[in-house]
């Protein structure tokens, strides 16, 4: 039993009085389940870079296997990770095999259709990616190129709101093969998350961040309806910016700043 | 983390998802007074499955509601639902509303949402569940400089020309003391017409339209004197509607962030979003 469940306790059992005034929402059992279960099942997408990535021993590390200890130590349960692959996010979330996904998916209206979206939890550029040789510095300069870019609707969509044309984009289920097409020259450019970028530049020192695309968003990611553990989440994660603990381990991991204000 | 930090997180986060006066809590209300809510299931759900977004707007009150030069409609809540709109890849269908049916036509499901700068004010957050404040609006009694207006008591004897087809009037009117001339007027931009040809001592307008006089007219000496009322206002939804709100609420971010919505202010109101509303 977690050392801080008195409590818990306490207000678990003051919960039906509380929840009992006509004008009241009804408790979802969000919350109720992630705590009577003592765990909370926190979906990362596993990527190999600073975000998350699984050292010699099987576990995770990185910023949101960090991040998801501290969630899970807020609400006093423990904390375990389902490793997801790129792609795999909102299917396994709405099949229940986790609680909350980390990561995954750029926070858009889009996908808000689908899941609940927690406070900010993460914030990244696009990064335009070229060879050292090939000089670039506005989107312009691609039109007449093959473009390389991350599997997902939000990256896509995100381009094509930069102007890109959708027939020049080529998806990549990784970034390793995004950086070999890049490297081999399949692509003269590639369009990545900064910390996708970093990883491509240190294996592949040929290649060169040329510009960004303005900034975006990672959320935690929740079921629709399930309000009562969203609550809990960006109370959390308010209190982790506001106490500073949240932009510094962003700043740790990333080298720059979370500044986004939430859509609480 | 020490352990008195994780407690305080794990109260205050326990707080935040199982008090049902959290957050969203005003969302479960029930309605009060007038129409009643008509109970419609989940309505972002209806919403993708039917393919459109029914978006109630005012269309008497620009520059938040009105029409373009080709008789569309046109404003500042205009461009916000259909920016909504083509986010959330639906077909859009603007409900033309009166200013008073604002609420009563989001209880009674005519519409899925509201853009209709309904102002966030007592009588509305009790009966709809806002998003997030993306517009301010603040309303004013106006008069030239030589005539100093330093509470309302000096408006005795003073003729105050005020729009009845604004939401500024009420607020105003009640404001007005005994011994005060109010002049009613059809439209907002009577009321300033009036004072500036002498009909009238003092108008209430927008702060909006004396900065846009005072651009186009910098000869005139007409200044805002005593404050009528501020309030802020955003979309709406019908409460008990959280997957719905949180939708909306993620939009304004997204939006506010990347500055859509500082563009669409600064092309209706031509001014840059006040700070306060202002997501970066």
């Amino acid at each position: 039993m977690p050392t801080n469940s008195l409590p818990r306790r306490g207000l678990m059992a003051a919960l039906p009085l509380l929840a009992a005034g006509p004008a009241q929402a009804a408790p979802d059992g969000s919350l109720r389940r992630v705590l009577d279960a003592g765990v909370i099942r926190l979906g990362v997408q596993v990527e190999e870079t600073m975000a998350a990535r699984r050292i010699a021993d099987g576990s995770l590390r990185g910023y949101l296997p960090e991040l998801g200890r501290r969630i899970a130590a807020g609400l006093g349960v423990g904390a375990e990770f389902v490793p997801v692959s790129r792609g795999d996010m909102l299917g396994l979330l709405l099949q229940g095999q986790f609680d909350v996904g980390l990561g995954g998916a750029i926070a858009s209206t889009w996908l808000a259709q689908n899941l609940l979206l927690s406070e900010p939890i993460m914030q990244f550029q696009l990064v335009v990616l070229t060879p050292r040789n090939r000089v670039v510095s506005g989107m312009t300069e691609l039109r007449d190129m093959r473009v390389g870019v991350l599997e997902g609707h939000g990256f896509v969509e995100a381009l094509r709101e930069a102007g890109l044309e959708e027939a020049r984009i080529v998806t990549h289920a990784t970034w390793q093969e995004a950086a070999a097409a890049l490297t081999q020259g399949a692509q003269q450019a590639v369009i990545l998350p900064t910390h996708h970028a970093r990883a491509i530049t240190h294996v592949a020192p040929q290649v060169t961040p040329r510009f960004g695309l303005g900034e975006f968003w990672h959320c935690a990611l929740l079921r629709l309806g399930e309000h009562d553990l969203l609550r809990a989440l960006d109370v959390l994660l308010y209190l982790l910016r506001q106490e500073g603990e949240l932009p510094a381990l962003h700043r740790a991991f990333f080298d720059r700043h979370l500044n986004a204000r939430g859509a609480q | 983390m020490s352990p008195h930090l994780a407690r305080r997180r794990h109260l205050l986060a326990l707080a935040g998802g199982l008090l049902p006066w959290g957050v969203q809590g005003s969302a479960q209300g029930g309605a009060q007074g007038g129409a009643q809510a008509v109970p419609v299931g989940n309505v972002l759900r209806r919403v993708l499955e039917l393919g459109v977004l029914r978006v109630g707007v005012w269309l008497d009150a620009p520059p938040w509601g009105g029409f373009d030069a080709d008789g569309r409609p046109d404003g500042s809540e205009i461009a916000i639902a259909r920016l909504l709109a083509r986010e959330m890849g639906l077909r859009l269908q603007l409900v033309r509303l009166g200013q008073a049916e604002r609420v009563t036509a989001l209880l009674e499901d005519r519409c899925d949402v509201l853009a209709a700068a309904l102002p966030m004010v007592a009588s509305t957050i009790s009966r709809v569940a806002f998003s997030m404040p993306y517009g301010r609006v603040t309303t004013v009694f106006a008069a030239p400089s030589g005539l100093r207006l330093g509470s309302t008591a000096d408006l005795v004897g003073k003729r105050v020309a005020m729009s009845a087809d604004t939401a500024a009037f009420e607020m105003a009117h009640a404001r007005m003391p005994p011994g005060g001339i109010t002049l009613f007027m059809l439209r907002l931009a009577d009321a300033m017409e009036a004072l500036l040809l002498g009909v009238a001592d003092v108008a209430v307008t927008y702060d909006w339209q004396l900065r846009d006089l005072r651009l186009a007219r910098p000869d005139l000496d007409i200044r805002p004197q005593l404050p009528v009322q501020s309030w802020s206002h955003g979309l709406a939804a019908a409460l008990g509607q959280p997957d719905l709100l949180r939708l909306l609420n993620v939009f304004i971010v997204m939006r506010g962030a990347d500055g859509s919505l500082a563009d669409i202010h600064a092309r209706y109101f031509s001014a840059p979003l006040p700070d306060m509303l202002r997501f970066r």
